[in-house]
């Protein structure tokens, strides 16, 4: 399992030109140095460093400093034949997640500043505009809500009401669990707009 | 019960700008062109606005419009039918027929006043919304523009749209009916010439209570009318309560006691024109 920013960084220089054919000399080699590698391809050395310390720094390069010359340099050999990416996208939902569903408790922060549509003949809300921005600088941004979402913020109390938890409101909005990520994303969202207001319960 | 006022007083004059207009339009048409063209002026906007009498009876169904309606299609005849010559109008004339009219118009007249007394003219939107603020207090701003859930209810569709006919004819609420709920406008005095006149009204911006088809009711108040209350008052607890007005409502007409809902309205004091 990988790191998400190390996936990024490593895919970003396979997307290169000469990703191919560096990979290939790195597996033909024993171990290889940038100089080496940028003269056999025609490369610039600074290009071949480039590209082997992003693999490097993605776990899949050993990097090794030698001293046989006057000046000490580095020789890059591959950790395995096979590179492989594993993202578990679990860990990026947890990630953007403060606390779990029952501490938090959450309701409608006062006067904010947001439009709820209502969804034409549903009991729950298709999109929700939000502002950004005071005065001229301000803008508007509307996200479309998924079902789970629209009828989570329905039930969401009202900036005066009672603090509920998510997992209330979700019981009272009929939001089953299987939804209940998209729920947190949102809420977090809304959060960091200063639409819902939290309290740890 | 005694309802303490929550609303501000009403000083919408919209209801009396037709009146003033026919009344109006007649004087001028008097002072320029005589008492002659004056009632033939007045007759023909009165006949006009029988017109959008019978447009108004037809949606409502209610019987006070139904009567209001024939009352100023016969005074737009009758004004229409006499005769007045340059001299004024002293030596009116009455023909046979406008005699009839006339006698016809009195006791259509004598109708419509009885039943504008007695509230059946009446929209009662402002009577809705003090019932719904009698128990919610008062406190900091906390208006949102969303609806709120109410209950849920076990209603069939048939049932929830009897109901809503009924408040229609009573004239308490007005409905709209989308494909999975009735939604309920209680209307103000003077705001019903838009909804009963106007096309693609955006009802959803006013103040409602909806029923959906699987039981579930909802409220939601209008920016327009909670700032019409004197205080700010508690948004979470005044939908709450709007919606349950019309539960209660509804509870009443399922026991076949409709009399208790139009016993309710006229538990709050309101004028007959607000």
């Amino acid at each position: 399992m990988m790191d998400f920013d190390k996936i990024k960084l490593v895919s970003g220089y396979i997307s290169k030109d000469y990703s191919k054919d560096l990979l290939r000399l790195l597996y033909l080699y024993k171990d290889v140095s940038a100089s080496e590698a940028a003269s056999r391809l025609g490369l610039h050395i600074r290009t071949v460093q480039e590209f082997f310390d992003a693999f490097v720094e993605g776990e899949m390069l050993s990097k090794t400093e030698v001293f046989e010359s006057k000046r000490p340099y580095f020789r890059y050999s591959l950790k395995h034949d096979k590179l492989s990416f594993e993202i578990d996208l679990k860990n990026l939902a947890e990630d953007s997640t403060e606390s779990s569903g029952n501490e938090i408790m959450l309701r409608e922060k006062k006067n904010a500043s947001a439009r709820f549509t209502v969804s034409r003949n549903k009991l729950h809300f298709s999109s929700v505009t939000i502002w950004i921005g005071q005065g001229r600088e301000g803008s508007e941004k509307k996200i479309n809500l998924t079902n789970a979402q629209g009828k989570f913020l329905f039930h969401l109390p009202f900036p005066d009401a009672a603090f509920m938890s998510m997992q209330d409101i979700m019981a009272k909005a009929g939001v089953t669990e299987e939804n209940e990520n998209e729920v947190r994303d949102i809420v977090n969202l809304l959060k960091e707009h200063k639409i819902i207001e939290l309290k740890e319960n | 019960m005694y309802y303490a006022r929550k609303l501000k007083s009403d000083r919408n004059i919209t209801g009396f700008l037709p009146a003033a207009f026919a009344i109006s339009s007649g004087l001028l048409t008097g002072i320029v062109f005589g008492p002659y063209t004056a009632f033939k002026v007045m007759g023909g906007i009165i006949l006009v606005y029988s017109v959008f009498g019978m447009i108004a009876a037809y949606r409502t169904k209610n019987d006070a419009y139904r009567v209001a309606t024939f009352y100023m299609c016969f005074l737009g005849f009758y004004f229409l039918a006499i005769r007045i010559d340059q001299s004024g109008i002293k030596n009116m004339e009455l023909p046979q027929g406008a005699k009839l009219i006339a006698l016809i118009t009195i006791i259509f007249g004598i109708w419509m006043i009885y039943l504008m007394a007695t509230k059946r003219h009446k929209w009662r939107g402002r009577e809705i919304m003090e019932l719904a603020a009698y128990e919610v207090e008062s406190g900091e701003d906390s208006y949102t523009d969303r609806p709120a859930p109410v209950a849920k209810l076990d209603y069939t569709k048939d049932e929830i749209i009897n109901f809503a006919e009924y408040l229609k004819r009573k004239l308490v609420a007005l409905p709209y009916y989308e494909s999975d709920r009735v939604i309920l406008l209680p209307i103000k005095m003077g705001n019903e010439f838009r909804h009963l006149f106007g096309s693609n009204i955006k009802y959803w911006d006013n103040t409602w209570v909806a029923f959906d088809y699987n039981g579930e009711v909802s409220a939601y108040i209008s920016k327009k009318d909670y700032l019409d209350y004197k205080e700010n008052l508690s948004c979470s607890q005044l939908s709450k309560s709007l919606g349950e007005v019309f539960i209660e409502f509804y509870g009443y007409f399922k026991k076949r006691e409709e009399i208790r809902i139009i016993d309710k309205v006229n538990e709050v004091k309101v004028g007959i024109m607000s």
